[in-house]
């Protein structure tokens, strides 16, 4: 008797349970599709069109013959698409290869019990509180050849120098990267959050193994803060990647500083044509471009693995 | 007494809800988005013109429509994100070129009916010829974008010339090159935006320039040979000059020659009249470009939505007509320091009256451009914003000492090309 009842009473429950999830799930699905999934659908096809300022309420398909006709202007044709490329490339893997070793030694340092270590980490934070628009307004200055604190450094080793540094091609590219790779404070506190929940028995216990300051923290902080450092990662890429502010604020794209953001706005926005077609097969290539940062970003993060696996597969 | 307070907690949210909504049916607003956002002491004329829009403002308060000034520094990018969104901004005094997509989808009023059914040809003035666009008008400019040179007079001394040897572009050079000379901290001009000005100036009296000035941005154009003379002659101007002295915007180096008289011209607009500082005043003058040319831009201002309501439409033409008025075109000269749309105003006795020797200066700008030998357009109201930036660009990138103009420019029209496609 108990069994039968049971057995009634079990797919009520499942599907009670299933209603729950449903419910809590539904209004962030909702509005995932409304907010993502619905641009990004339009986004994709809309890349297949022409769609410009002579149709801006009817995006028309070019056709199966032409449809990749917007990819072929941006990929052939249009001028800046693969400086921009190269550009944002370059500070996605600035971010991983850059940012994140210093967001963790910065992290590292700042995780050490020693007197002033609180203040000095406030102050370390404080620049990520200025808006990146600022911050670009800020650089202008410092860059600026009249007054700015840049030249009379360089003067020092080139007392000739009188140039605009943002106007020369190389040294636009490192003065734009320098105005924000060193502003690491979000990921630097997400590091430490996690370096500092590590138990304390661990570290007693290498201690007690002999093992103490940057051994310690090779050998088991890092591999103990992998995932952490893999989010952070991915982050710091994605937002290399989507580089914009800084462009706009120091540059204008001149002396090939272009980013794919840029190109993306200015296509749609600032164009007085108005190529919404063409901004949009940018767009995309961006969005895939991003699937393949967190791609490589994990691939980075399994070497340890794969390497742990070679190695005790050589051992048998 | 729980329920009682929570049921008149609810209904008191209610009717706070509802008494705008029901409030909103009564009045409409007609939103003005302009870009005069800065403060008195920044820059006293953005608040003149605030006050003649407020008066507007106070003049409808009890209609139908409250007439809403807003002042934004982002009043370009409202109207290209609206337009995005298959809208327009009531009135906008936009002061960049209308998106082609806003016209395409009749987002913007023709405003050539009202002009000449209340005969303001006159009150328009340069707007009835230069923004007519297959017959319909969609802006007019309350100010004239008249440009020219503005000189140091004290520098052109030091440097052992004169005004008059700015008079030719070969004259212009040699100036240049003789304040480069002086070696105290003073230079030439502020290049970059500028040169884009000059350049475009200097098409004018270059053989072949007309043409360009007077087509769209095509392939012939772009590979031209007045559009490359212009060019590589400015760019070889921006490179003596030096690329520490270069800015995208002109506003950025503009205290340089009003206020610390490091430079020795300034291409800029009649407007500058209002930034010289006090002590420069009675050194600094105002002069055209080179060749007896002058710009005289009606450009993009006041320009309105399609598709509102009647009451809506009705008063944003009323603002349209109270602002080219020969009363608040008197105040925008006298009060903000531009150069006025209505044509009927007498600049120079409207100086003479007020005794004020920087109106007096903006009159003599005003006077000299409109007598100029060959008056033209900012092609950047033609060829759009995007190229003007991207020439801009490659100006700036000539003024560095090392930059290869020749190769610069076949990049440039390579740019072009591709953009216009």
């Amino acid at each position: 008797m108990k069994n039968s009842t049971h057995s009634v009473q079990k797919p009520r429950t499942d599907w009670r349970k299933k209603g729950f999830i449903f419910a809590f799930l539904a209004p962030t699905m909702v509005m995932f599709c409304i907010f993502y999934l619905y641009p990004l659908v339009t986004v994709f096809f809309t890349s297949f069109c022409k769609w410009d300022y002579t149709n801006i309420t009817r995006p028309e398909f070019f056709g199966w013959k032409e449809m990749f006709k917007n990819y072929k202007y941006i990929f052939n044709t249009y001028p800046y698409f693969w400086e921009a490329m190269r550009n944002s490339t370059a500070w996605a893997l600035l971010g991983v290869f850059f940012q994140i070793p210093l967001s963790t030694i910065m992290a590292l340092a700042f995780s050490r019990k020693m007197k002033g270590v609180k203040t000095i980490r406030n102050i370390y934070i404080v620049p990520c509180m200025i808006s990146s628009a600022a911050m670009g307004m800020i650089f202008l200055q410092l860059y600026n050849p009249l007054y700015g604190v840049v030249n009379p450094i360089i003067q020092l080793f080139n007392p000739g120098f009188k140039e605009n540094i943002l106007l020369l091609k190389g040294s636009a590219f490192w003065a734009l990267t320098a105005a924000y790779i060193f502003f690491t404070g979000t990921t630097t506190l997400m590091i430490l959050g996690n370096i500092l929940a590590v138990p304390e028995e661990v570290r007693e216990a290498a201690t007690l193994d002999g093992a103490s300051g940057l051994l310690q923290d090779w050998h088991i902080i890092i591999p103990m803060i992998r995932g952490t450092l893999k989010t952070v990662s991915i982050l710091a890429a994605t937002s290399g990647f989507l580089l914009y502010n800084e462009v706009f604020f120091l540059t204008k794209g001149a002396a090939g500083t272009y980013s794919v953001s840029y190109i993306i706005r200015e296509l749609a926005i600032t164009s007085p044509r108005t190529q919404f077609g063409r901004a949009n097969s940018v767009a995309f290539i961006q969005i895939i471009c991003g699937l393949l940062i967190i791609v490589f970003v994990n691939l980075i993060y399994s070497v340890p693995d794969w390497l742990e696996k070679v190695k005790k597969g050589a051992e048998k | 007494m729980k329920k009682l307070i929570a049921m008149l907690l609810a209904l008191t949210l209610v009717m706070a809800l509802s008494l705008p909504v029901f409030g909103a049916a009564e009045t409409e607003v007609l939103e003005f988005y302009h870009g005069y956002f800065h403060a008195e002491s920044e820059w006293p004329a953005a608040k003149f013109m605030r006050d003649i829009y407020d008066e507007f403002a106070a003049k409808h308060a009890g209609g139908p429509v409250i007439f809403k000034p807003i002042a934004v520094e982002n009043r370009v990018e409202i109207t290209s994100a609206q337009v995005a969104g298959g809208k327009f901004p009531d009135i906008v005094d936009l002061g960049d070129t209308i998106p082609a997509a806003a016209i395409a989808q009749g987002l913007v009023l023709d405003l050539k009916p009202f002009i000449d059914e209340n005969g303001l040809q006159e009150a328009v003035g340069l707007n009835y010829t230069q923004n007519l666009v297959d017959g319909k008008i969609y802006t007019v400019h309350d100010q004239i974008e008249t440009r020219g040179l503005w000189y140091n007079a004290d520098v052109l001394k030091k440097a052992g010339a004169t005004a008059e040897d700015l008079a030719t572009w070969e004259g212009f050079a040699a100036t240049m090159a003789k304040v480069r000379e002086l070696n105290d901290g003073t230079y030439g001009y502020a290049a970059g935006q500028g040169s884009f000005k000059m350049m475009v100036a200097m098409l004018a009296t270059i053989e072949g320039g007309d043409a360009v000035l007077n087509s769209n941005l095509t392939a012939d154009v772009i590979n031209s040979e007045a559009f490359a003379t212009a060019f590589k002659t400015m760019a070889s101007y921006d490179q003596a000059n030096g690329s520490a002295y270069t800015t995208p915007d002109v506003g950025n180096l503009m205290s340089d020659f009003n206020a610390n008289g490091m430079a020795a011209v300034l291409s800029n607009g009649v407007w500058n009249a209002s930034g010289i500082a006090a002590e420069l005043e009675p050194i600094i003058h105002p002069t055209i470009f080179p060749g007896n040319v002058a710009m005289s831009s009606a450009g993009t201002g006041i320009t309105i939505a399609s598709g509102m309501s009647e009451a809506k439409t009705e008063l944003a033409l009323e603002f349209l007509k109270y602002m080219v008025s020969e009363d608040v075109q008197a105040k925008i000269f006298t009060g903000v320091q531009a150069n006025p749309c209505n044509v009927a105003i007498d600049l120079n006795a409207l100086a003479d009256e007020s005794g004020d020797a920087i109106l007096i200066k903006l009159a003599n700008a005003c006077a000299q451009a409109n007598n100029a030998d060959i008056i033209i357009a900012d092609v950047q109201y033609v060829w759009g914003s995007d190229i003007a930036a991207i020439i801009i660009n490659a100006l700036m990138e000539c003024a560095t000492a090392d930059a290869d103009i020749d190769a610069r420019f076949e990049m440039l029209q390579k740019e072009l090309l591709a953009i216009i496609d």
